[in-house]
């Protein structure tokens, strides 16, 4: 059987979906913020890159060039990206009024005590040396008892650098999904720049993600989409009553966001299994190469589906909803858009990361 | 009319039974009130399949380290005590060195205590929080097992995420 080219399912939107280069001076198209509670040290490490989002309905669908990703709608925790997205946000987005969680300078305190304590601690750990060979080793399950209540950035810092038991208790998915559940100010940040909404915050600790967006900023929203309610139907009485056309598509098009987040916010969630979490990574490309990362994911099989993908370092990103297909179906799009671009702007070393299910590959490219 | 409660009291004043702790390292026996001693899951397991005499041996925890046990048992079987009194208490018991600390999660394991277990977790974890990987090893005599190469993969995983950052 010959190869045959694929078509594009026609988007169910308006053309707003159809597919999106952005490049380096444009936002890319979304912005994911993925934090956990924050001390002091988490602070000094951030991280340099954005990440590639579709939304499928209110399901997170995406990718990202973060060492915790978000993947098939599964979201990871990572040490902390706080003080860099809060500043990419406000930057790049003029996101003034991202609204920060209350733990972030409570930590900061928390993290001056924390050095005055650890300088006693240390006292008493050299006074009380020679009791070390009296300390059995512990059980497996009193270890994650203990680790399961430290904060993110000290296992990723320190801990899992004790030995490998440690090391693989940290990466259990267990353990993960346990550490989620404790630190529940996790979460990201969405900003979807093709549409007139401003950021939403993501809260995890749950299964399932739930988008919840700032009251003041819904406020707003809802003015404005009201407004071009009433707008449409000055228009339309205008055209009824005096025959003049002065029907303003940006009203039509708000209309029908508003119809469809309406539509999308009372439905009813459908009652999935909880997923385990999985630690995902990713991997740097060689100095040379870019990366393309790739995802795709469905809702429902066969359900409305979206892919997305990114470059890294050059900023490069695409996205598409698209109708009713399988997931599998969404990934390959998302690899086969990922191609198309690498063909058509003639790039060279680029490495490609896919994930399918439970499988990852790597296939570095010339 | 005042005989009633009297037989109550009569009633119940042999049931309040004790129990007789003892540690297998030093000896050391405790004498505690049946309802203390219930708490822990393992005792109750014990004495509801009847196979606790009078005398509970516990092995592997040391007398030192069963009196912090039962100080705690004491402290929640007391109906009376308001959450404060018993969240100082509890802080109490456990400001404690860290290898005290240890010894004691080892007995809630064992006695099955959840809340002590609990508790202790929780201030080992603030304990080691801040202290480098090597001092964590020492304490909690762990043998580091990574060779160099594996230790060098380890922190690879996560250096490209730090690029550009002082």
């Amino acid at each position: 059987m010959s190869y045959q080219p694929p078509i594009h399912p026609t988007p169910p939107g308006p053309t707003l979906s159809s597919p999106h280069l952005a490049t380096t001076t444009k936002p890319p198209h979304a912005l994911i913020t993925l934090f956990t509670t924050v001390t002091t040290k988490t602070i000094a490490h951030s991280f340099t890159d954005t990440i590639s989002l579709s939304l499928t309905k209110s399901k997170v669908v995406g990718y990202g060039g973060y060492n915790y990703a978000i993947g098939d709608g599964v979201v990871w925790f990572c040490n902390g990206v706080v003080r860099l997205c809060y500043r990419l946000a406000v930057e790049r987005f003029g996101l003034e009024r991202v609204r920060l969680p209350a733990c972030w300078e409570m930590s900061a305190g928390k993290a001056q005590n924390g050095n005055i304590r650890c300088g006693k601690f240390q006292s008493i750990a050299c006074s009380n040396r020679k009791k070390k060979s009296c300390v059995p080793s512990l059980p497996k399950e009193i270890v994650f008892f203990i680790l399961v209540r430290l904060p993110t950035d000290i296992l990723y810092n320190s801990v899992q650098y004790v030995c490998w038991q440690w090391y693989s208790i940290i990466r259990n998915p267990c353990f993960i999904y346990e550490h989620l559940h404790r630190f529940t100010t996790s979460g990201l940040f969405i900003q979807y720049d093709r549409l007139p909404y401003t950021p939403c915050f993501a809260e995890l600790g749950k299964a399932n993600a739930t988008v919840t967006e700032d009251t003041e900023i819904r406020e707003k929203k809802s003015h404005s989409n009201i407004e071009s309610c009433w707008q449409i139907w000055n228009d339309r009485n205008k055209k009824a009553i005096e025959n003049i056309d002065t029907m303003r598509q940006e009203n039509v098009k708000k209309a029908y966001w508003l119809a469809r987040y309406i539509n999308v916010a009372f439905q009813v969630p459908e009652a999935t299994s909880p997923r385990l979490p999985r630690l995902i990574t990713w991997l740097c490309p060689s100095a040379s190469n870019m990366k393309l990362n790739t995802d795709g994911s469905a809702r429902g099989d066969p359900g409305p589906a979206g892919y997305g993908g990114v470059f890294r370092d050059e900023l490069y990103g695409y996205f598409r909803k698209l109708r009713d297909i399988s997931s599998l179906e969404a990934e390959v799009w998302g690899i086969y858009k990922g191609l198309t671009i690498i063909l058509e702007n003639g790039l060279n070393g680029i490495d490609v990361e896919i994930r399918l299910g439970r499988n990852h590959e790597t296939n570095p490219r010339g | 009319m005042a005989s009633a409660p009297e037989n109550e009291k009569n009633a119940s004043a042999p049931e309040k039974k004790t129990l007789t702790l003892k540690s297998m390292i030093n000896n050391e026996e405790f004498v505690v009130d049946e309802h203390v001693a219930l708490q822990s899951v393992t005792i109750k397991n014990m004495v509801d399949s009847d196979c606790a005499g009078d005398v509970i041996p516990v092995p592997t925890i040391s007398g030192e380290i069963l009196a912090l046990v039962i100080e705690y048992c004491k402290n929640h079987a007391n109906p009376s005590a308001s959450e404060d009194d018993l969240k100082k208490a509890d802080a109490g018991i456990v400001a404690k060195d860290i290898y005290t600390l240890i010894d004691l999660v080892l007995a809630a394991n064992f006695l099955d205590i959840k809340g002590l277990l609990e508790v202790t977790s929780q201030k080992i974890a603030d304990s080691i929080k801040d202290l480098p990987h090597q001092d964590v090893r020492e304490i909690f005599g762990v043998e580091n097992d990574y060779t160099p190469e594996e230790e060098a993969a380890v922190r690879a995983e996560h250096d490209w995420a730090f690029e550009g950052f002082p």
